[in-house]
């Protein structure tokens, strides 16, 4: 890849992890918080999510061409401890928009739904614990 | 699976979700496999910027479209055995269509590494390939009826 590949996969998969972060987290406290949300913002927040997801999965792959693919010590252990944290990721993700889908048809409303918190308060931890992993995996 | 309660919103937001997610699951935990038994380093950095956005975005583009063909075509009345059986039938059919398609055009492209292009072996890859992904579609359509089942509990105070 060229320099300026590199720089615009890497931007984009910061970006990403970005929005995946701070969406969740921000939707977790409005939750919390019992703001009246609407089904509708977290309809399209799933959306988003999964986009940027798909895309983040890719520039993923990027980046390791870049950085190099690690074969022993300790890049190698946050390697695979990040995508077992990715996997975990996407299933409590599946979950999560599932429910959203959920109260969507059955016209209810979010704040009230404790386990809908939960999932968006994992989501965000879970992604908060990947973004380390990333920093020992580009830079040992 | 289709509910006559959801809109054409819900329904194509659902196709986007469970389509992406098997994309992701199944992208990420092949990564990991091959990371494990130590065969990522020779294959990724062998496969260009330009043809692995299309192997990765083709893929994609299948499992949204299966999957919204899946949950369509299946009634809310439908049980695990036929709700098993067209997820089995969706993978197989993203896994024949993707295969077909890439081996083809892998045939008239220039690649650093050709492919044999003998028929047997081309059959023999996609039909290995679709049962592999009939297994595979199977797998994850039970692992999504239990994460509805898992929504549904999670949600099942939410008031009007």
């Amino acid at each position: 890849m060229a320099v300026t590949q590199y720089v615009a996969v890497r931007s984009i998969h910061v970006l990403g992890s970005g929005f995946v972060i701070g969406g969740s987290a921000v939707l977790w406290l409005a939750l919390r918080a019992g703001e009246p949300g609407a089904t509708r913002l977290l309809s399209w927040f799933e959306a988003g999510f999964w986009a940027v997801l798909g895309v983040m999965v890719f520039t993923g792959l990027g980046n390791l061409v870049g950085f190099g693919v690690p074969t022993d010590g300790v890049r190698a252990s946050a390697f695979s401890i990040k995508l077992a944290c990715i996997l975990l990721l996407a299933a409590v993700s599946v979950v999560r928009a599932l429910s959203v889908l959920e109260l969507r048809r059955r016209d209810r409303e979010p704040s009230t739904a404790r386990g809908l918190q939960w999932l968006y308060a994992a989501t965000t931890l879970l992604s908060a614990v990947i973004v380390p992993l990333a920093g020992v995996l580009a830079r040992g | 699976m289709a509910d006559r309660y959801a809109t054409p919103w819900t329904r194509h937001l659902e196709a986007w979700i469970v389509g992406t997610a098997a994309t992701v699951l199944v992208v990420v935990g092949a990564i990991l496999a091959s990371h494990l038994d130590g065969s990522l380093p020779v294959a990724l950095p062998a496969v260009g910027t330009a043809a692995a956005t299309l192997l990765f975005g083709y893929l994609w583009l299948l499992a949204v479209v299966a999957a919204g063909a899946v949950i369509s075509s299946t009634p809310d009345t439908a049980g695990p055995t036929a709700w098993l059986g067209r997820t089995a039938a969706g993978g197989a059919a993203v896994a024949s269509i993707y295969l077909t398609i890439v081996l083809v055009v892998g045939f008239v492209s220039p690649l650093p590494t050709p492919i044999d292009p003998g028929f047997r072996s081309v059959f023999g890859a996609v039909a290995v390939g679709t049962a592999a992904g009939a297994a595979l579609g199977a797998v994850v359509g039970s692992a999504f009826a239990v994460c509805r089942r898992v929504a549904a509990v999670a949600v099942r105070d939410a008031e009007p």
